[in-house]
């Protein structure tokens, strides 16, 4: 067992919660309005639906060798070979999501706050914090998650509590304008954001205390993560309106600028940026010690610290070269981000389930 | 030239506190992996400080998925 930690199941919950905000917060707005339109919300809930319909089939597998964890299971099953590749399927996955993660830090630091420094020494400096994170285990992550949790909720009340004056409601109306393909357009590209990366935690159930409590915090956590989201997004439209919104690539960075309360409270931007580093940071962390185990896993490594070093040296150049510049990500995210997601997050994992069906009534049938 | 050498130095540096700990309890699979990784990571950061562009893999998933992405995106417009 390379992992001797365990976790509560309310842990589990705060970093699921943490896991669907981060990330998403400050461009998941700009993609899904670009696509729905004023309908956004619409089809953030229909994606909201679809993902727990993920967490439904991520608990089923979860709870079929709750002992080991995504890529044990993967040996498991599918045998050493077949089973190994398609471990290192997923953790090619997972290593591309902390690496663009890392660029996507590096693209706000340097666009938004910090104009002239180069976003190498962001990343450097983001990423050695992360390390020094993962090096000290997954008890640890979590306890630091719940130091911050409050944190990131008080902040975010004030940004919602504060843009309610602003608020108009012309610019939800006319709602299902041009019908119902858009907002299924809009939800097709947003279920790979959030929810398909949730995949993620079946590399931390095994180390989870209550299996039973954990599975209904899966869908908990989701669906609370789900709902900051879809205050996010309805935040969006109705206070920046659509035009806005699609233009900007940060729009809830944006929003942060909109507050105004009796010209004494201004120019609060900067507590969106500090629940988006919060949620980033643990959604990195914990990426990058999944990545971390996986591959010390799948190599029968005895432990998996020794490989963080190295890996941050293939995070940091995988997230400058991966993407020459932003267009490229843009591109890339609109048309290949989530089918390669589905194929990884949802095709193999029921691949998995169905494969283990068929093995258990081969070898009941024998035994008869 | 001096990033090229900052980049080699912390790869030694980072080399000469993991690898002896290592190598005194005999981990050699470790060590071939730790030094492996460390390698390829060096050599793709003094790659990127020369701006040799270096091919992304994500161009050849977006081909491997461009048929089903513009059958979806057929269908959704």
């Amino acid at each position: 067992m390379l992992e001797k930690g365990r976790i509560s199941s309310g842990d589990f919950l705060i970093l699921v919660i943490i896991f669907t905000i981060g990330g998403a917060i400050l461009t998941l707005p700009s993609a899904l309005v670009t696509y729905a339109k004023q309908d956004g919300w619409i089809a953030y809930i229909i994606a909201t639906v679809i993902g727990l319909c993920f967490i439904f089939l991520y608990n089923q597998l979860a709870s079929l060798y709750p002992s080991m964890n995504y890529i044990e299971v993967n040996e498991k099953i599918f045998g050493r070979v077949i089973g190994k590749i398609s471990g290192l399927l997923f953790l090619f996955y997972i290593y591309y999501l902390s690496s663009a993660l890392l660029s996507e830090i590096g693209n706000f630091f340097t666009t938004q706050v910090l104009l002239d420094t180069p976003i190498q020494v962001i990343m450097i400096l983001f990423l050695l914090t992360s390390l020094f994170g993962v090096r000290l285990g997954l008890e640890v992550i979590c306890r630091t998650a719940l130091i911050f949790f409050p944190w990131i909720i008080v902040l975010l009340f004030i940004l919602f509590l504060f843009l309610i004056p602003d608020i108009k409601i012309e610019n939800l109306q006319p709602m299902l304008e041009e019908g119902m393909k858009p907002i299924l357009k809009g939800s097709y590209h947003s279920i790979a954001h959030p929810y398909i990366q949730l995949i993620f935690f079946l590399m931390i159930t095994p180390y989870v205390n209550e299996k039973a409590e954990m599975k209904k915090n899966f869908y908990r956590g989701t669906i609370l993560g789900g709902f900051v989201l879809f205050l996010v997004i309805i935040f969006s439209i109705l206070v920046l309106g659509v035009d806005n919104t699609t233009r900007l690539t940060y729009p809830s960075y944006k929003l942060g600028m909109r507050i105004s309360v009796g010209n004494f409270i201004e120019r609060v931007e900067v507590i969106v940026a500090f629940i988006w580093i919060f949620t980033e940071y643990f959604k990195l962390t914990i990426c990058y010690y999944g990545l971390a185990l996986g591959l010390a896993q799948l190599l029968g490594l005895k432990d998996y610290k020794i490989l963080l070093f190295p890996l941050a040296f293939l995070i940091l150049t995988f997230a400058i070269y991966s993407h020459p510049d932003i267009i490229h990500y843009q591109n890339f995210v609109a048309t290949t981000w989530t089918p390669f997601s589905l194929t990884i997050g949802v095709l193999l994992p029921l691949l998995l389930l169905v494969v283990d069906k068929i093995r258990k009534k081969l070898s009941a049938s024998k035994r008869l | 030239m001096w990033a090229i050498i900052g980049t080699v130095c912390t790869g030694a540096i980072i080399s000469y506190f993991e690898i002896p700990p290592l190598v005194k309890t005999k981990c050699w699979r470790e060590t071939i992996v730790f030094s492996l990784l460390l390698v390829v990571g060096v050599t793709l950061s003094i790659l990127i400080i020369l701006n040799i562009t270096i091919p992304t893999p994500m161009d050849w998933i977006t081909k491997l998925f461009s048929p089903f992405s513009s059958f979806m995106d057929s269908i959704l417009s």
